[in-house]
């Protein structure tokens, strides 16, 4: 649960991978500068509390030259990125994303990670989400996006947005 | 305490005040319902279509309120789905503690409302521990469902909670955004906590008696999403007792 930020290298580029729960008790390690673009795997991110959102928003802020590449951005964390304005840093992308699926028929919960531009396409406004049902879950299941698709995925639009103006 | 009055008549008219009253109005954005709550010490905000006569009980019973919230916000029938209580005291362990709650959680009924109940444990847990004056008092926290909601409520035997500082922070946060209103230069809490927990929810209670007991209790639909949840408006609950 303790919060750990692994530095390693990937594709030439920094690449860190956050795991734990980032809270009072999450200490982000000072790296220095980072270099132009790091990669940031939010995979193993278990939850982020209010606390956790100062520690984060203060750490990302003193890497204000630094373009960062989130991927693997777990329902915790999206769930920030949508209510609190600039918690994504200014030069930010979302690479990819785990989506929550509900099958009815199994009663099972899955998830899967899609790609922004793959399978999570942005088109001005809105947002389409392309996917193989058959490929969620097992054969004849029909899973469903277990979100309000619009507005869970309303903070890509708004990076999108800014990216474009910037 | 607990005259009903109607939010559209109260503005109309301007006269009197709105402190100890059930106000009623349609549509009460969630940020408008913090502001009533913060200009009149104690009152009861009630917006689309929840039962005002149930608000009027509940000002009338804060105590019996306190003991047994589910009597009151709850319908009879659980869906099946078992109810959660865990006592703790200053000294506890949080990771313990929200490891008891994750396992509870782990049920697929409460698969849309998961990460808000654990975030508002944890909150609930920092703020009720922090606060605690000494360290053999317990503060209980506890979640139930009927076959609709879920109520996510945390009380002490101390009531020593200042409503008013709560709201203060939820209203800075509407009013200059959640980033802004963020603590920087603080060791403590960062000062958004209240406002993350009143946003995920469809209704918020603080009860207070100094001396006697304080509580705080979040209610929501189990099946309505976060992002759908946090644009929906919220009934306010604030009952604040003189004390001895």
């Amino acid at each position: 649960m303790s919060f750990t930020i692994k530095k390693e290298e990937k594709d030439g580029k920094p690449f860190l991978i956050f795991s734990g729960a980032i809270d009072e008790e999450a200490d982000f390690p000072q790296f220095g500068p980072l270099g132009p673009e790091v990669i940031v795997d939010l995979k193993e991110v278990q939850s982020i509390n209010s606390v956790g959102i100062r520690s984060w928003l203060i750490w990302f802020t003193d890497q204000k030259e630094t373009l960062f590449i989130f991927e693997g951005c777990p329902k915790a964390v999206v769930m920030q990125m949508n209510m609190v304005e600039g918690f994504l840093p200014e030069k930010s992308k979302v690479h990819s994303m785990v989506m929550p699926f509900y099958c009815e028929k199994c009663d099972k919960e899955i998830d899967r990670l899609f790609e922004v531009g793959k399978q999570i396409l942005i088109q001005g406004e809105d947002v389409e989400v392309k996917f193989d049902a058959s490929q969620i879950c097992e054969p004849g299941c029909e899973p469903e996006l277990d979100i309000n698709k619009a507005k869970y995925l309303r903070f890509l639009v708004r990076l999108e947005q800014q990216n474009q103006a910037a | 305490m607990g005259k009903v009055i109607y939010l559209k008549d109260f503005l109309k008219n301007q006269h009197g005040t709105l402190e100890g009253k059930v106000v009623v109005g349609s549509d009460v954005r969630p940020a408008q319902a913090v502001n009533l709550a913060i200009t009149n010490r104690s009152l009861q905000v009630v917006t689309d279509g929840f039962d005002e006569s149930l608000a009027l009980k509940i000002s009338e019973n804060p105590d019996d309120f306190v003991r047994d919230p589910g009597e009151y916000l709850l319908g009879q029938d659980s869906n099946g789905i078992g109810s959660f209580q865990q006592k703790f005291f200053r000294q506890s362990k949080k990771d313990d503690f929200l490891f008891q709650i994750e396992t509870y959680l782990k049920s697929g009924q409460h698969r849309r409302v998961r990460d808000d109940i654990y975030l508002i444990a944890d909150e609930l847990f920092t703020n009720f521990a922090k606060s605690s004056a000494e360290d053999s008092k317990t503060m209980v926290f506890g979640i139930e469902n009927d076959k609709d909601t879920v109520m996510i409520y945390c009380r002490d035997q101390q009531g020593a909670l200042d409503p008013h500082i709560m709201l203060q922070s939820i209203q800075r946060c509407y009013q200059q955004g959640v980033k802004a209103s963020i603590r920087m230069d603080s060791k403590g809490g960062a000062g958004i906590g209240s406002f993350l927990m009143y946003s995920v929810s469809t209704g918020m209670a603080i009860i207070v008696e100094p001396g006697k007991h304080s509580m705080v209790l979040l209610w929501m639909p189990r099946k309505a999403h976060h992002e759908d949840r946090v644009d929906m408006n919220k009934n306010l609950f604030v009952i604040s007792g003189k004390g001895e």
